[in-house]
């Protein structure tokens, strides 16, 4: 039997019920004692009192009357003090037969009826008085002997009263009362121990209870909160169930216990006995690891990782569980207190989260970049709300162009630059993620047309240029207000909707395809094609891009790589072209950086060529400067009307 | 055994300088000694007490003077020691203060008649104990001497 059902059982409501009633008991007694001895001592203290007193005035008054009986027996006595002392014994008697306050002597055992025979013998008495007290030389003798008698039987009744009886009884009852208290005194000794013990087993058990998760049986964050410092040895470790909140939203609560207690589980089954395992909410825990023997950080969070890895059975379906991990590691040297290192297991789980892998351990690189991403974040929300600051975004252009003829320029694909003046060049992948992560998605891709249309409308205005813009669409553009924004900020700006190409990636697209399909149907109706970017190296399958409705095919840089001297990879970028080809769907090369590379991308049937060596990407300065050109050609209005898609 | 008669004859006369004939009552001061019969003491000033006791069942009203106004003859300072002493030799003394506080009154009548020996007169000195409850307590009540004999005064 372990400590928690033993106090489980002391604080389950039968032993609370039995040590309530116990206690119960315990003060009724107190009160019963109590009222015992109040009675005691006001009835019986108050009438031996006034019984003996007034029984004692009896015998005084008995014997003052006697005294007269004897003088006048002697003939000498005085008549008027004899009959004085007769009334006074007689009074004595009235009052003790009639007045309340002697009602406690006349209750006492037979005292009434002694007390009426004797006063009845008394009053018995008077006649013979009266023709004695007239003679002096009167017989008193027979009167006397009555009289005797009588004073026996008043002393007997004293004596009864005074020493035999009351007073032994009021001991006893001292006695009794002694012995209660005695007893009541240990009982309530004994009961006082047991509720001490109660309460000390009771703060334990509280205590116990308030830093334990009643689900998993871990320590809480009530128990984390009472950590001041760990060991620096130990690495700390902040591990969260992913995508918990689906599990609760799928399968309910119930379920979700059921996971944490499974997942608690596997984490305490890994773990030695010197590691701790605190249980933060249903999905977070903190670990607090000691070092591994032989292991690194890396193989020890791996090995964690694997092992908390598991399918779980619920409702006749296998759900995958994974966790993921932020490592504070064992500190060397200066080691910061225990909140800064929860801190930085957090922003190693942060991290994590971020780059979307299972694990990230907290150092210093992982702390600068943070720093840095925290800049960069604060520099684009400046930049986006049009406050100076030390991050600019700016465009450059990469031209477009035919493979046939090199000074073609049919287009260009518009490329983000980022530049901040205490980092340096920010790459672009990096901002538009952390823009999406931010929830500047929508601002950065408004700020991006708006851009575009401020330096590329002259182009479209005075020179009658045509050639196509192709723009990077970021995931946050991709929704409903799409449409709007394409048509305020770049049509009606002045940028002919048939020149704008939108490029999305397979990994966006695919996603949703439906409703990117929608949004493509819209625009189409404008004018705007889409191009897929990136196209094969995405995660997604064939179907999704047979699926997608989109008008080019941007094939990456990868397949463009060795052709010159691998037949295999020659082949099969030439495939990919027919295969383009045959879905009706136009191909640009990307990373042609060669002329062997061009020549073979030729033969291969391509037809649109973007790479370095035909151009790079260049400020709006120079793409137009290049189209000033003479030797430059580029579609116009009037060649795309009189021949739409059939020059480049 | 001569001398036996002899002796009883002396204590007669004691005795008989002690016991009254007429109901009277006894007033000592050192060595002044006022004798107050029962018609002396109904020509002070009356004071009607009804009262219920521990002695009777019921209420009962007495009459006599106040015990202040008695005393008041003698000038006497707070501090003197009063013993009331009654016929059975029952006695009980206080300061003058103390027993003039508690309003007594020496009554000569209980509901309008003269009291006899067997109903604890001739004299009873009486507490207002109806009037003035906190005096209904064993404390006071040993005040209540009925059968009043003497007071004396030192």
């Amino acid at each position: 039997m372990n400590t928690d059902s033993v106090l489980a059982r002391l604080f389950s409501r039968t032993t609370i019920i039995f040590l309530f009633v116990t206690v119960l008991c315990l003060v009724s007694a107190s009160f019963y004692t109590y009222l015992e001895d109040r009675k005691l001592e006001t009835i019986s203290l108050s009438a031996m009192r006034m019984g003996s007193w007034n029984l004692a005035q009896l015998g005084n008054e008995a014997s003052a009357f006697d005294r007269e009986m004897a003088l006048m027996a002697a003939g000498v006595g005085d008549p008027e003090e004899f009959m004085l002392r007769y009334d006074v014994l007689w009074s004595r008697y009235d009052y003790l037969l009639t007045s309340k306050e002697s009602l406690p002597t006349r209750r006492h055992q037979d005292n009434k009826q002694r007390l009426t025979a004797l006063f009845t013998s008394l009053k018995a008495l008077e006649p013979s008085f009266a023709t004695r007290l007239e003679n002096p030389i009167a017989d008193w003798s027979a009167v006397a002997t009555e009289w005797n008698r009588q004073k026996a039987a008043i002393q007997q009744l004293v004596i009864d009263n005074f020493v035999g009886d009351e007073t032994g009884q009021l001991m006893i009852g001292v006695e009794a009362s002694r012995n209660r208290l005695a007893n009541l005194r240990f009982f309530t000794l004994a009961a006082l121990v047991i509720v001490f013990l109660y309460m000390a087993f009771a703060f334990l058990f509280v205590r116990k209870q308030s830093r334990t998760d009643p689900v998993t049986g871990l320590p809480n964050s009530n128990y984390l909160a009472s950590i001041r410092g760990v060991d620096p040895a130990r690495m700390i470790v902040i591990c969260e169930i992913r995508q918990f909140q689906l599990v609760l939203s799928e399968y309910g609560n119930e379920a979700a216990i059921e996971l944490a207690r499974l997942f608690a589980g596997k984490l305490k089954a890994h773990l030695g006995t010197e590691d701790e395992v605190i249980q933060l909410g249903l999905s977070e825990y903190v670990l607090l690891l000691a070092p591994g023997q032989h292991e690194t950080i890396e193989e020890m969070i791996e090995e964690l990782v694997t092992a908390t890895t598991f399918d779980w059975r619920i409702h006749e379906s296998d759900v995958p569980i994974s966790a993921v991990f932020g490592v504070d590691p064992p500190c060397e040297g200066n080691c910061p207190d225990w909140n800064t290192r929860y801190q930085q297991a957090h922003r190693g789980l942060a991290q994590a989260h971020l780059k979307g892998v299972s694990y990230s351990i907290n150092n210093e690189d992982l702390r600068r970049q943070i720093e840095e991403e925290r800049q960069i974040f604060t520099g684009l929300r400046k930049f986006l709300k049009g406050e100076s600051g030390p991050l600019r975004l700016s465009l450059v252009y990469q031209p477009i162009v035919s493979v046939e003829n090199r000074h073609l320029v049919t287009g260009a694909e518009v490329l983000l630059r980022c530049r901040d003046d205490n980092i340096g060049f920010v790459p672009p992948n990096r901002v538009v993620d952390l823009c999406e992560h931010f929830g500047l998605g929508v601002e950065f891709g408004q700020w991006l047309f708006r851009q575009i249309a401020r330096e590329t409308r002259q182009l479209y205005r005075d020179l009658g240029y045509r050639g196509t813009l192709s723009i990077n669409l970021n995931p946050a553009m991709l929704g409903d207000h799409l449409v709007a924004d394409v048509k305020n900020l770049l049509i009606e700006q002045g940028i002919p909707a048939s020149t704008l190409c939108m490029e999305i990636t397979e990994d966006n697209a695919a996603l949703e395809f439906e409703r990117i399909n929608q949004l493509i149907d819209r625009l189409h109706e404008q004018g705007v094609i889409f191009a897929l970017d990136d196209f094969g190296t995405g995660h997604s399958s064939l179907e999704y891009v047979r699926e997608l409705k989109v008008d080019r095919v941007k094939i990456d840089r990868c397949f463009v790589d060795g052709i010159e001297l691998d037949e295999d990879k020659s082949r099969f970028l030439g495939s990919i072209i027919a295969m383009a080809d045959q879905a009706y769907m136009k191909s640009v090369i990307e990373g042609v950086e060669n002329e062997p590379q061009w020549q073979k991308v030729s033969e291969l049937g391509g037809s649109l060529i973007q790479g370095y060596h035909a151009h790079r990407p260049m400020p709006f300065n120079d793409y137009m400067a290049l189209l000033m050109d003479p030797k430059t050609g580029y579609p116009t209005e009037t060649s795309r009307q009189l021949a739409p898609f059939t020059d480049y | 055994m001569k001398a036996f008669p002899l002796i009883v004859f002396l204590l007669v006369i004691v005795f008989s300088t002690v016991a009254q004939a007429a109901p009277e009552l006894v007033v000592r001061s050192g060595s002044k000694v006022l004798v107050l019969d029962r018609d002396e003491l109904e020509t002070f000033p009356q004071t009607t007490v009804t009262t219920s006791s521990p002695y009777y069942d019921g209420t009962v009203e007495f009459t006599g003077p106040t015990l202040k106004r008695v005393l008041d003859t003698f000038g006497i300072d707070d501090q003197t020691q009063l013993t009331l002493r009654a016929l059975n030799d029952y006695q009980v003394k206080g300061t003058l203060a103390e027993v003039l506080e508690l309003d007594a009154i020496i009554a000569t009548r209980m509901d309008g008649r003269n009291m006899s020996v067997r109903n604890r007169g001739p004299f009873w000195i009486i507490l207002p104990l109806s009037e003035r409850p906190e005096l209904d307590h064993g404390d006071y009540h040993r005040f209540m001497v009925w059968q009043l004999d003497q007071i004396e005064l030192n």
